[in-house]
């Protein structure tokens, strides 16, 4: 298993294809972009489009690629991706790699764990009794970050000379967290994509405008959303929730039940809590319709009152008022106010 | 001004005989320094040196009140905007600092004053005041060898329990330090940190508190579904072990009248009371506390205050800020400090236990002068009491003056 043996093992490279040596073993082939276009390269293309569309359609299908292909088409993506350009596509991709990632671990011996763990993610990582692992704070602090709960914090865990203790499972879904991470973290190419692709860049981007999750994703946080107007509460859980710190349900609830009221709607909302590590796509959208009240009991819940947001100890401030709500009105009519006074004392200037 | 000349001299004494060696600094060129001069407020930032020599240069020649680094590094330390200096990494940073923990001394030596309403208080100010709510406070805070004390206990435990033990930090990559005031910093200088974000450092503060523990890894360990075990032994490593000796220690310290309950809800105290012997004896046979929901009927809502509360209070009390911030300016090892003249000694692992700020980190141990004290309480250096004093011409020893000026409650004559 070990690099320096150099055995190639076409089949573990496909399914770990962010591993270094798989990398190299890419790269001896020298296939630059523009060549993708050629016919002896055009299965490969094929396949890289082939598991975009999987993604931009959310269906997945059952399918025997071949291992060459299949290894070839990773990097082939992941250039496509940053092409096209769009984030929630790009996380799309990262959520589906990781699962594929998870499961295939699974089946994967002590050996092959350590080894994708250190080849993949260059993590300090060691076997220590049957099916429990050592790995590098540094290294577990880092994929960690992905997830919300509490039983992930460093805290909790069994830690012991700058070593974090882990059993097989977990050891197993921190490591697709981090090819999430790791894939989540592609950079968007500003310019146009060469020749070779830029047909299938501008059709897949096309096809993406025409689906839901692509309409609203564009939104910036700094767009629409005017968070200066937000009571402290609001602001607190919202820069939380963006900056990809753990939010307790409640927390994501009093925030929901926030951006209904002033006006978003479900697809918007969904968009902030893509930015959650743990985001689950149907779960959100289900939660979140729920407190809109298109589903289950068909009720919309409105936004608890400050008392209620003090006695969760989520409030932040004395800011004089009842409700959140009033936090927001308040400062949207203030500032209209301050607009109007100064065009007011323009036009006297003048 | 005159107090100002005067302490600047004293300062340039202590820099113009300050050896190399000791402001030795790793990364030095990637670093941003920053100075507060005697002769204005503000800090002048964004400095950056190219050696030591030049550090012991400037020091020397300009002589600043205080004297600061970055924890972290950039590839252009001097630019002035925080994009432009473009971070590379920093040092993992612990503040342990009396004004972040409770001392009874408090009530001895600290006041404050609302500089809206003149009321007055003594201890920890308050956030705003209790009269008028005006956040406009003044408080006069002094040195005092318990609360010091108190410091050090912490940064013990820090040092001894979660940075060599648990995360298995090098000695040689940690330094204590003396903060010259009421404190103790501590400066991580390993490869596993440089890099670390804000959630990653979160994660260790939250770590080194003891906050956000969880019932289930204390006491669920083999089935996530109930609470089954009776709690870790106390020779289980990290957290585990460190909840139940927290537990057992505080059973005991109420036991023995040593402690005051914690700010548990009374139902969780008297049942932890009532059973105080059994959980003992628990210890006793088999190391472990036996504690479960059933052998305190505990609920588990209460089960989960309880184990906060000890993780909380067997945390340490470090400074949440100052770790947090990874690009913060940190008082350069073995300067002055400006407002007592204690130098920032950096302290050797080995001689922690024996160190004693108010002897070992005082500079100016010739000579003596004149001063008139408006104010000041009890203050103990170098072995000796001095004060309390009021309105005062007194020969004092120069240490004992410089601090009085820098805590502006002495002028020369
Ligand atoms: S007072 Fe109300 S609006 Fe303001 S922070 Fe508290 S809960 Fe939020
Ligand atoms: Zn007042
Ligand atoms: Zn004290």
């Amino acid at each position: 298993m070990n690099a320096k043996n150099s055995v190639i093992d076409l089949s573990l490279f496909a399914r770990y294809p962010f591993l270094s040596d798989a990398g190299n073993y890419v790269s001896m082939f020298n296939i630059d972009i523009d060549d993708l276009s050629k016919p002896e390269h055009n299965e490969i293309l094929q396949e890289a489009i082939r598991e975009i569309y999987e993604v931009v359609n959310g269906v997945s299908e059952v399918k025997h690629i071949d291992d060459y292909i299949k290894l070839m088409a990773f990097p082939v993506i992941l250039a496509l991706l940053s092409y096209i350009g769009s984030k929630p596509l790009i996380n799309k991709y990262a959520i589906k790699k990781a699962k594929e990632v998870e499961e295939a671990l699974r089946h994967e011996n002590d050996d092959v764990l350590c080894y994708v763990a250190s080849n993949g993610f260059n993590w300090t990582i060691k076997p220590t009794e049957k099916s429990v692992f050592a790995i590098n704070f540094k290294d577990y602090l880092i994929a960690s970050a992905m997830f919300n709960d509490q039983s992930w914090k460093l805290i909790n865990q069994i830690l012991i000379n700058g070593l974090v203790y882990l059993s097989k499972s977990r050891l197993i879904r921190l490591m697709a967290a981090e090819v999430q991470r790791r894939i989540m973290q592609i950079e968007l190419k500003r310019e146009e994509p060469p020749e070779g692709i830029r047909s299938i860049v501008l059709k897949i981007r096309e096809a993406i405008k025409k689906t839901i999750f692509e309409r609203h994703d564009y939104l910036e946080v700094s767009g629409p959303i005017n968070t200066e107007h937000f009571p402290p509460c609001i602001l607190s859980i919202y820069n939380d929730l963006i900056s990809g710190k753990s939010v307790s349900h409640i927390a994501r609830f009093i925030l929901t039940t926030f951006l209904v009221s002033i006006g978003l709607d479900v697809d918007s909302i969904i968009n902030i809590f893509q930015r959650v590590a743990d985001y689950d796509p149907d779960k959100t959208r289900y939660q979140v319709e729920h407190i809109v009240g298109k589903r289950g009991s068909r009720t919309k819940y409105a936004t608890p009152k400050c008392e209620n947001i003090k006695t969760m100890g989520l409030c932040l401030g004395n800011c004089g008022v009842k409700h959140p709500l009033n936090v927001y009105r308040r400062r949207i009519r203030e500032k209209h106010e301050r607009k109007n006074f100064f065009e007011k004392k323009v036009q006297g200037v003048l | 001004m005159k107090e100002r000349i005067f302490l600047k001299k004293k300062f340039k004494e202590y820099y113009s005989t300050l050896s190399i060696e000791e402001i030795k600094i790793n990364g030095l060129r990637k670093r941003e320094f920053g100075f507060v001069m005697f002769e204005e407020s503000g800090m002048i930032r964004h400095k950056a040196f190219d050696s030591v020599n030049k550090l012991a240069e400037f020091l020397r020649e300009y002589t600043p009140a205080h004297a600061y680094y970055s924890s972290a590094y950039y590839e252009h330390p001097s630019a002035e905007n925080m994009n432009e200096k473009k971070w590379t990494g920093a040092d993992l940073i612990f503040d342990v600092d009396v004004d972040h923990i409770s001392t009874s001394c408090k009530n001895k030596h600290d006041k404050w004053t609302c500089l809206d309403c003149n009321n007055i208080g003594i201890g920890i100010e308050p956030k705003i005041c209790d009269i008028c709510g005006s956040g406009r406070i003044e408080s006069k805070k002094w040195v005092c060898q318990r609360c010091l004390e108190v410091a050090k206990a912490e940064i013990t435990k820090l040092v001894d329990d979660f940075l060599l033990n648990d995360f298995g930090f090098n000695l040689k990559d940690v330094e204590i330090v003396f903060s010259g005031h009421r404190g103790y910093h501590v400066h991580v200088y390993s490869k596993d940190v440089l890099t670390l974000d804000q959630n990653a450092r979160r994660e260790i503060i939250d770590y080194v508190r003891g906050k956000g523990i969880d019932v289930y890894f204390l006491f669920g360990k083999h089935s996530y579904e109930g609470i089954i075990s009776y709690g870790s032994s106390i020779n289980e490593p990290g957290w585990l072990g460190r909840w139940s000796r927290g537990l057992y220690d505080y059973i005991v310290n109420i036991k023995g009248g040593i402690k005051e309950k914690m700010r548990l809800p009374e139902k969780i105290s008297s049942l932890l009371i009532k059973n105080m012997n059994k959980i003992i004896e628990g210890y006793s046979t088999n190391n472990k506390p036996l504690l479960s929901p059933l052998a305190l009927s505990l609920k588990s809502r209460n089960l989960k205050l309880l184990v906060e509360e000890i993780a909380e209070e067997y945390g340490v009390k470090i400074d949440e800020q100052v770790t947090l911030d990874v690009k913060r300016l940190i008082r350069i090892p073995n300067t002055l400090h400006g407002k007592t003249g204690l130098k920032a000694t950096t302290v050797k692992y080995d001689l922690l236990d024996s160190f004693n700020p108010l002897t070992d980190a005082i500079t100016f141990k010739n000579g003596k002068i004149t001063v008139k004290v408006d104010e000041s309480p009890e203050i103990y250096m170098f072995n000796k009491d001095f004060g309390p004093y009021q309105n005062q011409i007194i020969d004092l020893p120069v240490y004992v003056a410089v601090y009085l000026i820098g805590q502006q409650s002495a002028k020369l004559l």
